[in-house]
């Protein structure tokens, strides 16, 4: 048996900066996972179904529009529409310490605010990802 | 645990649950504890409804876009799509990065079309066995169309064509001369030929150049040339007739193809069981052949000839 992480990385309504989500692509890549991307300017509803067809053990979400409470919350939202609410949701991007609370409380499992150094993240997929 | 975890699988196939085809295919693709079993049901319950489609191609030819774009105008069809998109593992990590959704954004919020990436895993370009064997799963839903985008093109990446009803090639202008073609092998594996970003100005000389080279080939064999512009749609209404004209014809040789398929599957198969027993024997053996008690060439064959065939 040979398990491989797979991670999705998405972003969701209208932002256009990429830089963020294409480090953590590479980052993942280089840390062994298959990182699977949605590209910009995607729906929160049609993040969970990729997020689903692609059976990714944690879906990331990137943003620096300042709108990821709005952005996870619909995520989870859907994801319990959808019965799949047991893939866990991180997220990464512009956060403030409110930012950071509210989403801790509604179920994202973890926020990584600009400057965070990249490591963080790939070990907190690690524990996530089930059976590892 | 794992005999129920397959027996649940099996479940959700029959019930044509698509989180459980997602599940399946990475139970597969990790070959988990019950696999066998698992891809034993698969083949005996899949259905022939589905057309199958490989597009291959060097990177960067536009395979993805393409894809989106017969995607759409299938969907407007009403037809129903699972894509299999491969995309490069790195040998030294293992890591992927599986990126052809990106073009395929637009199909996300749809419920009917199951786009799946996979890393190649180890596979010299084209399909893994993963691959191969997911595409069993896919045959156990009710998808009208099965598209498989494989990663680039090679000498040996012929095997897609068995496992395939129709073999699109994508090539695209500026990437070399009608040599080039001529050289990659590409002319006898492929049904049609895309010739992609047709727009751009030296397209038409490369198309004529193509053409004029293919013409060696018999009329009832020879691939049939299309041109598109995969961004703009400019071509894929003729493109899915074509695909559907060879279609038709292809699916005619469905037995034929699936002998050849078979017996290379075994083959591969056989190997690879063989070679999972043999690992730990190698490995020991092989210090022999270091400390210099044999040669290499001895230890082969002794190993070889531990395995009886009746």
């Amino acid at each position: 048996m040979t398990k491989k992480i797979r991670v999705l990385i998405g972003k969701c309504g209208c932002d256009i900066h990429e830089r963020g989500a294409l480090t953590m692509l590479n980052v993942l890549r280089d840390n062994g996972m298959e990182v699977i991307y949605t590209g910009r300017f995607q729906s929160e509803a049609g993040m969970v179904n990729a997020a689903i067809n692609e059976d990714v053990d944690v879906i990331t979400l990137s943003d620096l529009t300042g709108s990821l409470v709005i952005i996870c919350r619909k995520v989870l939202e859907e994801l319990k529409k959808r019965g799949a609410e047991d893939i866990p949701v991180i997220c990464g991007g512009l956060l403030t310490k409110d930012d950071i609370a509210e989403l801790e409380k509604m179920g994202v499992k973890g926020c990584f605010a600009t400057g965070s150094p990249p490591q963080g993240t790939v070990d907190l997929i690690r524990q996530l990802a089930p059976s590892n | 645990m794992s005999a129920s975890k397959v027996k649940q699988l099996i479940q959700r196939l029959e019930d044509k649950e698509r989180r459980g085809l997602a599940k399946a295919i990475t139970f597969v693709e990790n070959q988990e504890a019950g696999v066998a079993e698992l891809m034993n049901h698969a083949y005996r319950n899949m259905n022939d409804h589905a057309l199958v489609i490989g597009v291959t191609g060097p990177g960067g030819a536009g395979k993805s876009t393409l894809v989106d774009k017969v995607i759409k105008h299938c969907r407007r069809r009403g037809h129903k799509v699972g894509v299999i998109a491969v995309d490069p593992s790195s040998p030294y990590t293992g890591g992927a990065f599986l990126g052809d959704r990106i073009r395929m954004g637009a199909h996300n919020t749809d419920l009917d079309v199951f786009i799946r990436s996979f890393g190649s895993r180890g596979s010299m370009g084209g399909i893994s066995q993963g691959t191969k064997r997911c595409l069993y799963l896919f045959k156990n839903y009710d998808f009208d169309l099965i598209i498989i985008e494989s990663l680039g093109i090679g000498q040996d990446e012929t095997e897609i064509t068995n496992f395939v009803d129709v073999t699109v090639v994508t090539v695209v202008p500026g990437y070399g001369d009608a040599i080039q073609i001529a050289k990659a092998g590409m002319q006898e594996i492929a049904d049609i030929f895309v010739v992609n970003k047709a727009d751009k100005p030296e397209a038409e000389e490369f198309y004529l150049q193509m053409a004029n080279s293919l013409h060696l080939i018999p009329e009832e064999l020879r691939p049939i040339m299309v041109k598109t512009v995969a961004t703009t749609e400019d071509g894929i209404p003729e493109l899915l007739e074509v695909i559907e004209k060879v279609g038709l014809k292809q699916r005619s040789k469905r037995r034929a193809k699936a002998e050849i398929r078979i017996k290379a599957e075994i083959e591969t198969e056989v190997f690879n069981l063989i070679r999972s027993r043999l690992a730990g024997l190698i490995e020991d053996k092989a210090m022999a052949a270091f400390s210099g008690q044999a040669t290499p060439f001895e230890i082969s064959a002794e190993i070889a000839g531990r395995i009886n065939i009746a």
